[in-house]
């Protein structure tokens, strides 16, 4: 199952686990409930954990925002931290945290309306990142126009969620 | 007289690691919190500001979303009111690896660019959680590694208007001790809520 998260509305995905996130939502307020109290839940209900741990693929869609996901997404991405543990594991010699989970989704990203070369190479370096601590085998990243979005997704999703 | 002013990004405020560095610095600083900015939205407020830094936590090798919220809330204020400011950036991370905040700290470059602001750089600490967490320590303990240091040279640069670039400041602490004594601070933390040490390790999503 491929998990879709778009900060931009695009006909035609309705029925294909395609969520768009028209409004950000309530920040992570940093408390580590998640972590010590109710491990791997979130004291509030409106994440998108669930949908993202039990999909092979998450495709992350977002307007280039300094190099980072827009507000929207990120509003999702900051409250996914209970999928993995507090305690800490040495991957490529960085501390991270471990995993909570066996198996992780993969990521690919979809960035629009990337202003220039230096905010899509700080992205991609940000997606990559983010690859890392979520667990993911596989990430990528295309940078495309935002009127192209639908036939990449079209591309990306092929046989899936049909 | 150069006018500062501190925004914090974090939403623990005022009990955040970014704020402690901030009210570190040898500078005359006014306060404030992006959410209350965002809330009123009282961007007028910073334009008697001729310097802005940027305090921020590394939320999942970025800025946390309120923090995004902010940036692009202002953006689209400056886009009708534009104006120039010197823009530095304080970014602290949980791991003890500084250099994981070269990302967040790129991106508030990005933001500097978008808007035309002069990107006058700023430091990235590791060990956030530590730093945060350790007042009674002195800042001038070995442990904190060269973060007096960091704090001094980059208040300089603030105060003289002058370029910082980017750089980086880990604790001094080895890494499996930092890894040892979290794990212990985690257990800890999960048995003071009553709850079993294998509670920690739930899987309840699948």
């Amino acid at each position: 199952m491929i998990t879709i998260i778009s900060d931009t509305y695009l006909e035609g995905f309705d029925d294909k686990n395609f969520f768009y996130v028209e409004k950000a939502l309530k920040s992570c307020t940093g408390c580590f409930s998640c972590w010590t109290k109710s491990p791997g839940l979130c004291i509030f209900k409106d994440t998108f954990n669930k949908k993202i741990i039990n999909s092979d693929k998450l495709v992350i869609i977002s307007k280039n925002t300094y190099g980072t996901y827009s507000s929207k997404i990120k509003s999702v991405i900051d409250k996914s931290i209970p999928l993995v543990l507090p305690t800490f594991k040495v991957i490529n010699n960085e501390t991270h945290h471990r995993k909570r989970y066996n198996q992780y989704p993969n990521i690919h990203s979809l960035v629009y309306d990337s202003i220039n070369e230096d905010m899509i190479k700080t992205y991609k370096a940000m997606v990559e990142a983010h690859g890392i601590n979520l667990h993911a085998d596989k990430v990528q990243v295309d940078a495309v126009n935002k009127s192209d979005l639908k036939q990449a997704l079209t591309m990306i999703i092929g046989g899936h969620n049909v | 007289m150069s006018k500062i002013g501190f925004i914090n990004f974090s939403p623990r405020g005022k009990k955040s690691t970014s704020f402690y560095l901030a009210s570190q610095l040898n500078l005359s600083v006014d306060f404030m919190d992006s959410n209350d900015i965002l809330a009123d939205q009282a961007f007028d407020h910073l334009d008697q500001y001729d310097t802005l830094i940027l305090g921020s936590p590394l939320y999942v090798d970025s800025i946390p979303s309120k923090g995004l919220m902010f940036l692009e809330s202002y953006e689209e204020y400056l886009n009708i009111n534009p104006q120039s400011k010197n823009l530095y950036g304080i970014v602290c991370c949980g791991f003890p690896e500084s250099h994981q905040t070269r990302i967040a700290l790129e991106i508030l470059s990005h933001f500097a660019q978008t808007v035309g602001f002069p990107w006058q750089g700023g430091f990235g600490v590791g060990s956030g959680e530590f730093i945060g967490q350790s007042q009674a320590i002195p800042i001038t303990s070995k442990l904190k590694g060269p973060l007096k240091e960091k704090i001094d040279t980059f208040s300089h640069a603030v105060l003289k208007k002058e370029n910082y670039d980017i750089q980086f400041c880990d604790s001094f602490m080895p890494r499996w001790f930092f890894i040892a004594s979290g794990t212990t601070h985690w257990y800890s933390m999960i048995k003071s809520n009553g709850l079993k040490r294998t509670a920690l390790k739930n899987t309840p999503l699948i």
